[in-house]
């Protein structure tokens, strides 16, 4: 066939042209049947890529010297071996770009403890984990490119052979996902109540285990929700773009009841009675619950009571109500680089609230000289 | 070459940072050289290097060596160096490489390290045997040659700026590959 009638000039220059990034498609195609041919073919291309690699000078004039590398290696040995992306991103924020390709880097690293198991090395198959620590945030992106975005407090883990059929999340925390694309491997989170199975798309997962539900929120795209661990529900749920899915872990009929006319105000619920520990909102705002990964974070009606958990972990402090009676005060707004202070200063000019800094704790006292004039203003705008 | 590295290994592993010192400084050059034959960045190959043998320090304990150190680190540079490629080309970002699926099945399947180049590729004797050819090579071709190794000057650029035909620019590098093929060949 057409691979004998390639001559060996022909075979030389296809080297030649694969090796100075010159060869298209066709070509790569010719190059790979013929070194494929056999072994004295494989080490002839073999020969030519060696003299290739051996003969390139690496002067790294546009980076840095050995030396000057060197001194910054020195530093990372002393970083803490865990959570590595927090602090790389922490100590290069001033240089987000070479930040932004640590992290990526790390992302590989990990991934390539999977190569060396596979070669020559024996470890142990640990997962590749991330922790991002309270009051910190954090950008990762998986070795099949998809890109996630993790919140304070939250665990992100996958096995070693994260790709190979499925690529398989564990989540406990709250994470943005921007999937990559890929119908043959499925992207699968999985979190203590439910299963979010998607194909390539963005959705937010809100799964701390120190709240009653967990939640899944579908930007763009369609992802399946599925029941796992003691739920005994065996439905699959297909949300389309905007659609809210929230999953009680253990069920309280006032807790539904609070939550969704809470989430009433605004988006339509479809869909309680065949899913007794489950609620779905469809037409949501979605950057309500996805912006907290942004620099700008959006906050619309929402109670003090759940926002407080919010500011906990964004600013990793502690929030004490000393009046649970503020729980129901509502806020809107933006924060952006605010400081805690100066949002809690900004709260206390809409709500009958008194606040006091102390270390890492914050407490909130019902302010009752203006409760009375607050609580006026309230009841007009809730009757407009 | 390699037994200079290897030797280094036991002392790394009991946590001797100074030894690490004298092994990064010996191989950090060479491991970017090689990593920028793959990704085409020096910027990047530099982050490459460091990041494996950060790696490398902190897992020192569950290590365990069966050829040589030098092989392994080799090993580990390139298996960081072809996963940050499929990143890139996930990724989408340029590379300077032609961005088709087919040329990175292509690198993944037939960019193989061999224990030879590992150990050549820290080698100086090797680098100054390459220099030695490379200086004898017959003008034209030396030129060429040298606009595309050492300027990463591509075949388009060189064929303009010397008048020739993109053909003759390859036979020209063909040529001079061959020359250190042989060189290589009968080092062996």
């Amino acid at each position: 066939m057409k691979k004998t009638n390639i001559t060996k000039e022909d075979i030389n220059l296809l080297i030649v042209s694969y090796l100075t990034n010159s060869i298209d498609t066709i070509d790569i195609a010719r190059l790979t049947l013929w070194i494929q041919a056999n072994e004295e073919n494989r080490r002839y291309f073999n020969l030519f890529k060696d003299a290739w690699v051996l003969s390139a000078s690496f002067t790294g004039s546009s980076a840095g010297s050995t030396e000057q590398n060197w001194e910054v290696f020195k530093h990372k040995l002393s970083a803490p071996e865990r959570a590595e992306g927090i602090s790389f991103k922490k100590r290069y924020l001033k240089n987000f770009q070479i930040a932004a390709s640590w992290l990526v880097f790390f992302v590989l690293g990990s991934v390539v403890t999977y190569y060396l198991t596979r070669n020559s090395v024996v470890s142990p198959a640990n997962p590749v984990s991330f922790m991002v620590p309270l009051g910190a945030r954090s950008n990762i992106i998986l070795p099949d490119g998809s890109n996630i975005w993790l919140n304070a407090g939250t665990t992100l883990s996958y096995d070693q052979n994260f790709g190979q059929k499925e690529r398989i999340i564990r989540l406990t925390g709250e994470a943005y996902f921007d999937v990559a694309s890929d119908k043959e491997r499925p992207f699968i989170v999985q979190t203590s109540g439910i299963d979010v199975h998607a194909i390539g798309t963005k959705f937010n997962i809100k799964a701390y285990p120190d709240e009653n539900t967990i939640s899944a929120t579908l930007e763009e795209g369609k992802i399946n929700v599925s029941f796992n661990g003691e739920s005994k529900n065996s439905k699959i749920i297909k949300l389309t773009s905007k659609e809210k899915f929230i999953f009680f872990k253990t069920v309280k009929k006032s807790e539904i009841y609070t939550e969704s006319t809470e989430e009433n105000t605004r988006p339509k619920i479809v869909q309680t009675t065949e899913l007794p520990d489950a609620r779905i909102l469809t037409n949501v705002q979605t950057e309500l619950y996805t912006s907290w990964k942004d620099t700008r974070w959006i906050i619309e009606g929402e109670p003090l009571g759940t926002l407080a958990p919010l500011l906990e972990r964004r600013y990793n402090l502690q929030i004490v109500f000393v009046d649970d009676e503020l729980k129901k005060y509502k806020f809107s707004g933006t924060i952006e680089n605010e400081t805690v202070d100066q949002i809690l200063n900004a709260m206390q000019l809409t709500a009958p609230l008194k606040y006091k800094i102390t270390k890492d704790t914050i407490r909130l006292n019902l302010n009752r000289n203006y409760k009375d004039q607050f609580g006026r203003i309230m009841n007009r705008k809730n009757t407009n | 070459m390699g037994h200079d590295i290897d030797q280094y290994w036991q002392k790394i592993r009991d946590g001797d940072e100074k030894s690490l010192e004298i092994v990064f400084k010996k191989i950090f050059a060479p491991l970017c050289k090689y990593t920028c034959q793959i990704i085409h960045d020096p910027f990047l190959s530099q982050e490459i290097v460091q990041d494996t043998l950060l790696q490398i320090w902190q897992n020192r304990d569950e290590i365990k060596i069966r050829n040589s150190f030098n092989a392994y680190i080799f090993q580990s540079v390139h298996n960081h160096a072809l996963n940050a490629l499929r990143q890139l080309k996930t990724k989408k970002q340029s590379v300077n490489h032609p961005g088709s699926d087919e040329i990175w099945q292509f690198i993944a399947s037939h960019y193989n390290v061999d224990d030879d180049l590992a150990e050549k590729i820290f080698s100086d004797e090797t680098e100054l045997l390459i220099q030695k050819t490379v200086e004898e090579l017959p003008e034209q071709c030396k030129r060429v040659f040298r606009m595309s190794r050492f300027e990463s000057r591509s075949n388009l650029e060189i064929a303009n700026e010397l008048d020739l035909s993109e053909n003759t620019v390859k036979t020209h590098i063909y040529r001079a590959l061959h020359k250190i093929t042989e060189i290589l060949k009968k080092n062996n």
